[in-house]
């Protein structure tokens, strides 16, 4: 069955269209890179299959299902840029909201939520920092605690905006390797990208798009020149030549 | 003894004192609850409007059914959620922006309440201590409705204690999650409105946004933890009414103002000595740092020229080296002295044998910690030794061996120099 399938979805901001018509059908187990030029509408495809925004035209089923029956099977990092990182709170208890879709409306963390706080801390390896304010952090570990917390959040669909953005190499591999178990667990990850280095590494399928989708299909197949030209409207070529003219 | 007795416990014999000290800390802890809220979701704005804005429910209600809390406690509570539904409505069906939109609405239903208390010649409303506050005229209803109050407010921040933290620090997850942030949004603008009609009668509708934000805004320079800001907050919100309500009844001062002036005292007393953000603490704290930093250096150095034989003496060298007056350096070897890390003998300094310990300690931090940034490619070479200079003042002993383990303890720092071992 498909994790999620999307028809003719169109989204508009003012009553201008950041997304035209898209249609996808995204099966289980893979990691899926969204890639386009800034404002083609990754963060609002994103947002959309989130159900955060309203939609012009257009369907979206997770799990075959509306979205507000599977909010529990889906988790979702931001960008980082949204925070604000002087908030009261630490690296623990950022964490432990990964756990409040599981918990009843007025009901507390127990033991269990705990304990699973603590094993995904030690997994991205921020247990030292469990009781750190979220400001007094690296760039990296800011990002892993936030991956931290999808983790705890049990989910089994991931969507991640622009995780690598920002980060040092260290939780670069941290990030890629987490994306990878994850796979092999049979998880489904959408991931926004917009630097065209490791594409073909980090991802099995790629959604190309720039307003209207470009192309969705296996990396190998979507990520020829051609394809990635018409996603960036020419501008990839522009980059092309300084590089060539820098090296 | 007499004094205190005569200023802080004679008054309460009498029963409006009680009934004013029991409004104090019922709306201290209501509005310093709501208020750390309203400051970390930064609505300080639309508070203010609210206050403002349930003035003509207030009015209403006295035309209505005279002198009744209950009454009051509908009419605010009305008239404030008609005004933030009002806001939102201008907001979404038009350019405007929010902040002008509230300005717009407020100020608008501030002078409609206005307007009605000129109309209302036959009924005696005393506008003034809506608008100033009168914390020794608070009723025995008035106290009854503010605990009230106070008891919901405990309840729903106890029991949402989860949606509200998570729309107020992630309203994109807490959607995600399926909480509605609208919902959660109108929950606190009720409370929000009954904090405010709480606080009318002793502080009044002009300054209750102090009420709302200066404790909140002193617990946050003290701490990082939202439960302990939350208890904080209430703290201050009842001291600061409760010297209010004293300076009031001595000095017959306005309630709200003598209130509020006590809670902004309270926060320049966070701002300027606060532990950890205080604009005073820091430049202390800079101060030692220098100074912490100069007798290290001065130990090092005395360290690296023990054994050169020197015609000039170890203080001339050290102030050379670092560039700073010779009065500098004895000092700081006075003080090394004093601590017993160096002594003076045959007219020469010298380092105690605990003083070379703390040396060596030093010189091994240093030379670890540039080999860790080597490694770790954070830097290259040419920039790191200025680097290492500044971390090796401020790494503890635990965080070295740390360091030196998961180095691998290496013999040599990336210059070639050997480390010394512990
Ligand atoms: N909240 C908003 N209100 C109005 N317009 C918006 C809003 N969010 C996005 N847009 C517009 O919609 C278009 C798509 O934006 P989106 O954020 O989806 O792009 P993106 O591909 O994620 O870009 P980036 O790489 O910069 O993150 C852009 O033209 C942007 O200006
Ligand atoms: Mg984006």
């Amino acid at each position: 069955m498909n994790v999620i399938t999307v028809k003719n979805l169109t989204i508009s901001y003012h009553k201008k269209p950041a997304i035209k018509g898209v249609n996808l059908n995204i099966e289980p187990g893979s990691v899926i890179g969204i890639i386009g030029p800034n404002g083609a509408g990754k963060s609002t495809l994103l947002k959309g299959m989130l159900g955060l925004l309203p939609f012009d035209t257009g369907e979206i089923k997770i799990f075959g299902e509306d979205i507000d029956k599977s909010r529990k099977r889906i988790s979702y990092i931001p960008q980082r840029e949204q925070f604000d990182w002087d908030f009261p709170i630490n690296v623990e208890d950022v964490v432990m909201m990964g756990r409040y879709a599981h918990l009843p409306i007025v009901g507390f963390p127990k033991a269990g939520d705990k304990a699973i706080v603590e094993q995904v801390l030690n997994k991205v390896e921020m247990d030292k920092y469990a009781r750190r304010q979220i400001r007094q952090l690296s760039g990296g570990q800011q990002q892993r605690v936030f991956l931290a917390r999808a983790l705890a959040q049990e989910s089994d669909v991931y969507f991640l905006d622009e995780p690598f953005v920002g980060v040092d190499a260290k939780t670069e591999r941290a990030i890629f390797k987490l994306m990878k178990e994850l796979k092999e667990m049979g998880k489904t990850l959408l991931v926004v990208h917009h630097d065209l280095s490791m594409v073909k590494d980090y991802f099995d399928k790629l959604i190309l798009i720039n307003q209207t989708l470009i192309a969705y299909g296996d990396s190998e197949k979507v990520f020829t020149p051609e394809l990635i030209n018409k996603t960036y409207g020419g501008r990839l070529t522009m980059l092309q030549k300084t590089e060539e003219l820098v090296s | 003894m007499d004094i205190f007795s005569k200023y802080l416990l004679e008054p309460v014999q009498y029963e409006f004192i009680q009934r004013a000290l029991i409004a104090s800390v019922t709306i201290g802890i209501s509005c310093g609850l709501i208020g750390t809220y309203i400051m970390l979701r930064r609505m300080s704005l639309i508070g203010d409007a609210l206050a403002h804005a349930v003035l003509p429910g207030v009015v209403v209600s006295f035309m209505v059914a005279g002198k009744s809390e209950v009454a009051l406690f509908i009419g605010a509570v009305v008239s404030g959620i008609l005004t933030v539904l009002l806001i939102g409505f201008v907001n979404r069906n038009s350019k405007i922006k929010e902040d002008t939109s509230i300005g717009i609405i407020f100020t608008g239903a501030f002078a409609l309440g206005i307007l009605l208390v000129s109309q209302l010649k036959q009924v005696h409303i005393d506008l003034s201590s809506y608008l100033f506050g009168d914390v020794l005229g608070v009723s025995t209803g008035d106290i009854t409705l503010s605990m009230i109050i106070m008891v919901v407010i405990i309840f729903c921040i106890v029991l949402f204690y989860k949606q509200l933290l998570l729309t107020s620090f992630d309203p994109t997850m807490a959607m995600t999650i399926g909480i509605s942030t609208t919902l959660v949004h109108y929950m606190l603008m009720t409370l929000l409105s009954m904090s405010i009609v709480a606080g009318l009668q002793s502080v009044g509708v002009i300054l209750i946004i102090a009420m709302l934000i200066t404790p909140p805004a002193t617990a946050y320079l003290l701490s990082n933890n939202l439960k302990k800001i939350l208890l904080l907050s209430a703290t201050f919100g009842t001291i600061s009414a409760i010297t209010g309500l004293y300076l009031s009844y001595h000095f017959n001062f306005a309630s709200g103002a003598s209130i509020v002036l006590v809670a902004v005292a309270l926060f320049m007393l966070a701002f300027l000595f606060s532990p950890k953000e205080g604009v005073v603490t820091k430049l202390f704290r800079r101060r030692s740092a220098s100074k912490m930093v100069l007798i290290e250096d001065v130990i090092k150095l005395s360290y690296r020229f023990k054994d050169e034989p020197g015609k000039t003496e170890l203080v001339d060298k050290i102030a050379n080296e670092l560039g700073i007056s010779n009065g500098r350096v004895e000092a700081a070897v006075k003080t090394l002295i004093g601590k017993g890390l160096m002594e003076r003998s045959n007219g020469n300094y010298l380092l105690t044998a605990d003083g070379v310990k703390y040396a060596l300690r030093l010189v091994r931090t240093h030379r670890l910690w540039e080999t860790y940034v080597t490694r770790e490619n954070v830097l290259d070479l040419e920039h790191i030794h200025p680097e290492a200079e500044k971390v090796e003042h401020v790494l503890t002993e635990d965080m070295v061996d740390e360091l030196d383990e998961e180095l691998g303890f290496p013999e040599k720092d990336p210059h070639g120099s050997e480390i010394p071992r512990k």
